[in-house]
């Protein structure tokens, strides 16, 4: 079920079967998505939306996901991030850019765990809704 | 090299993890979509198990090519 109410998740990753199928999981589970090829095109986009979530590829060509993320969040300091990665090794590299309303999730993802990273980020619980999300906004 | 490099999963591994994840997130999206009783269940299922094992595989896979590499 897609919700037209549900929090938006803006999903950032070089690979289109990678988007599609995050975008398809998320949407299911009532969440509204869009989706950007690379850095430079969701830093772009952020300039006519306010997403709830950025799911970043850490792995991406041209700006990657920490360089991406860096500069999105001089704007939007408080823009919560999910970052995947195939290279489970980097998550001990990176762990210094993890901040708060930051999470990693290594590929490869069940559905289940996806949307459970997702809502956590969200709402710091598993049990919550997209349409409870978007209902209790708080910012 | 130094060991921090030695032990990074080399590029086919990453690829490989890419793979496995589009294979096991389409299929489990395709089996949500699929009624209990859907003949094309059963074999959904199967390809679900499979990408799982691979999955279960891939540190291994991974050790076997970074020593190659």
């Amino acid at each position: 079920m897609t919700s037209s109410k549900g929090p938006l998740v803006l999903v950032v990753d070089d690979e289109p079967p990678i988007r599609q199928m995050e975008r398809r999981i998320l949407e299911k589970a009532g969440y509204r998505t869009m989706e950007a090829s690379g850095g430079e095109e969701a830093i772009a986009m952020l300039s006519a939306i306010n997403p709830d979530l950025l799911i970043a590829d850490l792995d991406m060509p041209g700006l990657a996901g920490e360089e991406m993320v860096r500069r999105i969040h001089v704007v939007r300091p408080h823009l919560k991030v999910l970052y995947v990665t195939a290279h489970i090794d980097r998550l001990l590299d990176a762990q210094s850019i993890v901040g708060d309303g930051e999470a990693f999730l290594d590929k490869p993802f069940t559905a289940a765990g996806l949307i459970e990273a997702v809502t956590l980020l969200l709402t710091g619980s598993i049990s919550a809704t997209p349409q409870t999300i978007a209902n209790g906004r708080t910012r | 090299m130094s060991v921090t490099e030695s032990t990074k999963d080399p590029e086919v591994v990453h690829r490989l993890k890419n793979y496995i994840c589009i294979i096991s997130g389409f299929c489990e999206l395709l089996i949500s979509d699929c009624a209990g009783d859907d003949p094309r269940r059963a074999d959904l299922m199967e390809i679900h198990k499979a990408a799982q094992h691979a999955i279960a595989m891939m540190p291994e896979v991974a050790e076997r090519i970074r020593r190659e590499v």
